[in-house]
């Protein structure tokens, strides 16, 4: 039997700009650390080989200190690493592959393979036939793991493809086209098993003997399952392999969209519903209308939430401010306030004012200055 | 509000002044300057407003002057609000203070001030003087003291009471407290992101933004180009990378290194014949060399044989010339030999007159020397005489030693003893011995002195007296002394004769004398032996001497001349025969001289002829010798090779020089056919190739090396991510920076909201203060709308027929106009609102035109309907016809 560990994507070097300085640096220490936890449990459970479908670094000029790390974090599974060029790492002139190998050498290191040349690597004294398909450049037109069909391996391996793309007519609707796999090539070339990355998420059963192991710490918001690794054993050539999706994330990255319609009372259960919002990242989309005072509890409401979770991404450009006469007495049943009030509630109702937006906003401010001033005065 | 009476004493300048039933209407106080009228108001506001305990420098100005002691009075009648009151206050002197009031019992001391604020809507001070503007509500708007109705309203602490009356009239539009919060907040939200001026903050949190966006772009402009630096450093490493692998692959430094080997295979062929090529013009010229040696050889041949003939017939010339030369030669040299002898006999005769003329000067001479010996031979003689008896002269002179000087000292010795003997016999006692017959005195020496006598005593003299015996007479004083002066007198004197030789001064005169002929002798005789030896005597024998010696020796040798016979005439000297002895010299010298020219000559001429024949002689011996040498060489030459086989030799060389020069011509022909220099190109562009070829696979390789060396150190350095980074955070800055603006909008638009609504709202406030001022207005100053603070109130100015004025810039007359109507509109606001509003006006309109002011009039009576207004004017003229009842001061 073979046991193979089979991850990609882990996109070593990511910046994570979208984030304060704090958050980015400990987002881009999980990646490291997503590493360490592969190589745990690749010496844990016994592994002959830990697959890497491609796009392990984000970025052919990923910084020296960053591939260091990593080998660093490799450093607890001491049998063989298999790593594919995908397309961010694709295998060019100056890539990654050439400072990983002689980092690797200099670590005196035998067992990271850079498989950057479409020819069988033969492993495990000739039970294990790894063919790969290594992008030469970030977008390939052709489908490189053509070669499979017709490539030569000792009898009785394991034939097992490595690839980094997308799987022809198997991924949901949207997922980027680039870089075509067959969706037969398993079959076709004879495979035990076709290792992919590109894909995300996990991703089993969309074809014989194929799957996408995703990302192992997930590095954005859509719902695709990230976070895991295969653990693959295969008794021998033509035998089914057993696949095990075991987690390996730290962060949860959720994305959740709420309408709030009148009043935000729906809001405080759907936050207190997270487990451990301290590694949960969340990106909340909230449409709807809430009147002024709706409108500032929202904030109360998120201000606290803000420091529990450990990212609260808000998206409010549907949710939009509605004063009622309500909230405009509260301001001033008189006077000029009351005038002025009423002016930028006009504005803010007129849909053929460019100044809308700037009046609901302006409305939502004397709201809030008003209740501050009365909270003084109090 | 109306007041009903008012009564002051001992108030300031008034004493008592007593004013009772005012009009609810119009009212004019008239009063004369210095009348005390604006004291009046004084003491108004005294009443209302001051504490009457009150000890400060404005309560201390209520005393009359001198006035210590006087107790400042004031009582107040009004009815406010449909009730009567009466105000007593009394200051300084026992402070009082009552309010009768619409209430049982009247109110007195502090309270009635707490009332009266109350009453009357304005605050005491906490500490000090009331002031108009600060503590007096609407007063100092209403009660208009002098000089001030130009200046302005005074509305001060009365704006809260006219806006308090104003909303109660328009409603509470404003928004109150709360509004202008809001407006404050608003403002300070705007001010945030915008200046005064309405332009973007430098420092606001939109430019922060933005200036951390342009960063962010500036940084990822940067971070791209590195990129595209790295980008085109990776095409060239794979185009280089390509380049070295195609130069591999189809062997090129190989086929250029095989063509050099065979450029160079070319090149040894044709230097080969090149080698050829110049044997063949080495031939050629070795052959040539034969031929011109051959030629050569004749030429000199045939040179040789017209030298000899040439030799031959010089030497024969030459010979002829020598025996000439020679015979002139010795000639000479017989010339030379005849003018020698004729020297030789000259120059004997010379000699002989020479000697003749030696012999007799010097006969000459002896004779003159012999005379002179004899001269000073008589001389020496004569001189020696005188000198002994000089001697002798001399020697008797000097045995008289005395001289002028002796003489002299020794008559002033004798003169000094004279002197002393002199005075002694009259110093010395006198005693005279008168013995008694008999007896006897004799002197201590025993001789006996003569009796009657008197005795001279000089010294201490002892007398023996006969029966007596000794007496001893001692002279005192100068006797003793005298006598001892005598006595080295005496002894000089004698020392100095027995020293010369003389027994007394006479002698020695004599003797002086004596010495004195003896001196003039002396000289007498020396005179004459200097004049005959003035040189002295020595040198006169020495002369002497020299004069034998010379004459001595001239004889000897004049005998010598005698007896060699050389005198001529030996005993006749004269002059006639020395002038011939010296004339045969002369003629002699002549001749000996002639005679050693010509032998000179002739042994000149001598000598150039043996120098002409010494000459000729190796000219001969020369050319004898060159004729037999080149006749030899002649001889030799021919011997060695004869002339007709040098012949022969010249024919030979000239055929063999046609051949070579056709073997030349066929080797230069094939070595142009096959040169050199193109060979030699070949080689080197071979090299060239191979060259060219070599750097640039060699350039290339270096070029590959750096370039991964660059993309090495670049590739690890995180550009992409970097880039990527940059790219999310100027995504997110423009998302910060689109709400960032979007909120400063919307502050913006609400603060300018507010300010609008605001700005509104205070226009419809105004407006029933306009409302009223405009038919006041419209009686003075047709067409014209009055413009007041928003906020304080103030009039800012005056907008007639559509251009707005400046209250400040407006005429002092139309300023008091304008500021009483604005005051009486005001007033009627107040009155609406229920507060105290009579107005009283001190002079309030001096400076307007009688026109104006009967205008004014109607204006007054107009306001006066609704309101009580006191006017305090010291122009009772201007207000006669006013309608209104007049009370004095």
């Amino acid at each position: 039997m073979i046991r193979l560990l089979h991850t990609a994507d882990w996109q070593i070097g990511k910046p994570f700009g979208g984030f304060d300085e704090e958050r980015r640096v400990e987002l881009r220490a999980a990646r490291f650390a997503a590493v360490g936890r592969i190589a745990a449990l690749a010496a844990e459970r016994q592994v002959d080989a830990v697959l890497v479908a491609g796009d392990a670094f984000d970025d052919n000029g990923v910084l020296e200190r960053d591939v260091n790390r990593v080998l660093d974090q490799m450093a607890r599974h001491s049998g063989p690493w298999v790593f594919l060029p995908g397309n961010h790492d694709a295998a060019v002139t100056g890539s990654v592959w050439g400072r990983l190998g002689s980092l690797a050498a200099r670590r005196g290191l035998a067992n990271v393979i850079v498989a950057d040349e479409p020819s069988p690597i033969v492993l495990l004294d000739g039970r294990l036939a790894i063919l790969p398909a290594p992008l030469a450049r970030r977008h390939e037109g052709a489908d490189l793991t053509r070669w499979f069909d017709h490539a030569e391996t000792p009898a009785g391996a394991v034939r097992v493809g490595l690839a980094h793309g997308a799987l022809e007519n198997r991924l949901p609707d949207g997922a980027d086209a680039g870089n075509p796999i067959a969706e037969t090539r398993a079959e076709t070339a004879r495979l035990d098993y076709l290792a992919l990355g590109d894909w995300h998420g996990f991703l089993a059963g969309i074809a014989p003997r194929t799957v996408y192991a995703g990302t192992p710490e997930p590095d954005r918001y859509p719902a695709n399952e990230p976070g895991f690794v295969a653990l693959v054993d295969i008794d021998g050539p033509g035998e089914a392999p057993r696949i095990e999706r075991a987690p390996v994330a730290h962060y949860i990255w959720q994305a959740r969209a709420e309408r709030l319609d009148g009043d935000v009372g729906a809001l405080e259960p759907l936050l207190a519903s997270f487990d451990d919002p301290g590694r949960t990242l969340l990106k909340l989309s909230l449409a709807g209308s809430l009147p002024l005072r709706e409108r500032l509890r929202l904030e109360e409401t998120l201000g606290h939430w803000r420091d529990r979770f450990f990212s609260l991404d808000i998206r409010d450009d549907d949710l939009f401010d509605e004063p009622d006469e309500d909230d405009l007495d509260r301001i001033d049943l008189s006077g000029f306030v009351r005038t002025a009030v009423e002016t930028l509630r006009a504005k803010a109702a007129d849909p053929a004012d460019p100044e809308r937006e700037t009046a609901r906003l302006a409305l939502r401010m004397a709201y809030v200055e008003h209740r501050r001033l009365s909270g003084s005065e109090r | 509000m109306y007041l009903k009476s008012l009564r002051v004493s001992e108030f300031a300048a008034i004493a008592e002044a007593c004013l009772e039933n005012f009009d609810p209407g119009l009212n004019v106080v008239v009063g004369d300057n210095e009348a005390g009228k604006s004291t009046l108001l004084k003491a108004l506001r005294a009443a209302f407003f001051q504490k009457y305990r009150g000890r400060g420098e404005a309560v201390e100005a209520f005393l009359p002057y001198g006035g210590d002691g006087r107790r400042p009075t004031v009582a107040v009648s009004f009815s406010h609000g449909g009730a009567d009151y009466r105000l007593t206050k009394s200051f300084l002197t026992r402070p009082a203070a009552e309010l009768e009031g619409p209430w049982q019992a009247p109110v007195s001391g502090d309270a009635v001030e707490e009332k009266l604020a109350e009453l009357l809507g304005f605050t005491h001070p906490g500490r000090g003087d009331s002031k108009l503007s600060e503590h007096q509500g609407a007063f100092g708007l209403l009660w208009v003291e002098q000089g001030r109705s130009n200046t302005g309203l005074d509305i001060g602490a009365g704006r809260d009471a006219v806006t308090a009356s104003l909303e109660g009239e328009v409603g509470t539009i404003l928004g109150g407290e709360r509004g202008r919060s809001l407006i404050l907040a608003a403002k300070a939200l705007n001010d945030r992101h915008f200046t005064a001026t309405g332009r973007q903050s430098a420092n606001g949190p939109l430019k922060a933004i933005e200036d951390e966006l342009a960063a962010a772009r500036k940084d990822l402009a940067e971070k791209h180009a590195a990129q595209a630096d790295l980008d085109q450093k990776l095409r060239r490493l794979e185009d280089r990378r390509r380049a070295l692998r195609g130069y591999e692959a189809e062997r090129t430094v190989e086929k250029a290194d095989e063509a050099l080997r065979a450029a160079e295979t070319g090149l040894r062929r044709a230097e080969e014949r090149e080698r050829e090529w110049e044997a063949a013009e080495a031939a050629l010229r070795q052959v040539e060399a034969v031929r011109a040696g051959t030629v050569e050889a004749l030429q000199r041949r045939d040179d040789l044989a017209k030298a000899v003939a040439a030799a031959r017939r010089a030497f024969e010339t030459a010979a002829a010339d020598y025996a000439e030369i020679d015979a002139a030669a010795r000639i000479a040299v017989e010339a030379v030999a005849e003018a020698a002898k004729a020297q030789e006999a000259a120059r004997a005769a010379l000699q002989s007159a020479e000697r003749r003329h030696e012999a007799h000067r010097r006969r000459s001479d002896l004779a003159r020397e012999t005379a002179e010996r004899d001269r000073l031979d008589a001389l020496v003689a004569e001189a020696g005489a005188l000198t002994e008896q000089i001697a002798e002269r001399a020697a008797e002179r000097d045995l008289v030693t005395i001289d002028p000087k002796i003489l002299t000292a020794i008559d002033q010795a004798e003169r000094r003893q004279r002197d002393c003997e002199v005075r002694l016999q009259v110093a010395a006692p006198a005693v005279v011995f008168e013995p008694e017959a008999g007896a006897a005195v004799r002197a201590a020496g025993g001789e006996t002195v003569a009796p009657g006598q008197p005795q001279r005593v000089l010294s201490r003299s002892r007398y023996l007296l006969d029966g007596f015996g000794a007496m001893t007479i001692e002279p005192g004083g100068g006797a003793a002394n005298l006598e001892t002066e005598l006595r080295e007198a005496q002894t000089a004197l004698a020392g100095l004769l027995k020293g010369y030789g003389a027994a007394s001064g006479d002698e020695a005169r004599r003797l002086f004398a004596e010495r004195r002929e003896h001196e003039a002798e002396l000289k007498l005789l020396s005179a004459r032996r200097d004049a005959l030896v003035p040189e002295g005597l020595d040198a006169a024998k020495a002369r002497l001497r020299a004069a034998e010696a010379a004459v001595g020796r001239l004889g000897t040798t004049v005998a010598d001349d005698e007896r060699r016979g050389d005198s001529p005439i030996a005993a006749e000297d004269g002059e006639e025969v020395a002038e011939a002895l010296v004339a045969a010299l002369n003629v002699a010298r002549r001749a000996t001289t002639a005679a050693d020219e010509r032998t000179k000559a002739a042994s000149r001429e001598s000598e150039t002829a043996t120098l002409r024949r010494a000459a000729a002689e190796s000219d001969l011996t020369h050319l004898k010798a060159q004729a037999e040498r080149l006749r030899s060489e002649a001889e030799i030459a021919e011997g060695a090779m004869p002339r007709p086989r040098l012949v022969e030799r010249l024919a030979e060389a000239d055929a063999d020089l046609e051949a070579k020069r056709g073997r030349l011509a066929l080797r230069r022909q094939q070595r142009e056919e096959e040169g050199r220099e193109a060979a030699e190109a070949r080689l080197k562009a071979a090299e060239r190739t191979l060259r060219q070829i070599t750097a640039t696979v060699q350039q290339l390789r270096d070029e590959t090396i750096g370039l991964e060396g660059e993309v090495r150190v670049a590739g690890g350095s995180g550009l992409g991510e970097a880039i990527q980074l940059l790219d999310e955070r100027i995504g997110d800055l423009e998302r910060r920076r689109a709400r960032t603006a979007r909120e400063a909008d919307a502050s913006r638009l609400l603060y300018t909201t507010l300010l609008g609504a605001q700005r509104a709202a205070r226009e419809r406030w105004l407006g029933p203060i306009k409302t009223r001022v405009a038919p006041f207005l419209k009686l003075i100053h047709p067409e014209t709308d009055i413009d007041l603070d928003e906020e304080t109130l103030e009039l800012k100015g005056l907008t007639r027929a559509g251009v707005e004025e400046r209250f400040d810039r407006l005429s002092a007359g139309a300023r008091e106009q304008v500021a009483v109507v604005t005051r009486l509109a005001l007033a009627q606001v107040l009155k609406q609102g229920g507060h105290p509003a009579t107005v009283i006006l001190d002079d309030a309109l001096v400076n307007t035109d009688e026109i104006r002011l009967e205008r004014m009039h109607q204006v007054l009576r107009e306001a006066a309907k609704e309101l009580q207004v006191i006017v305090l004017t010291c122009r009772e003229r201007d207000f006669r016809d006013l309608g209104a009842p007049m009370f004095r001061v």
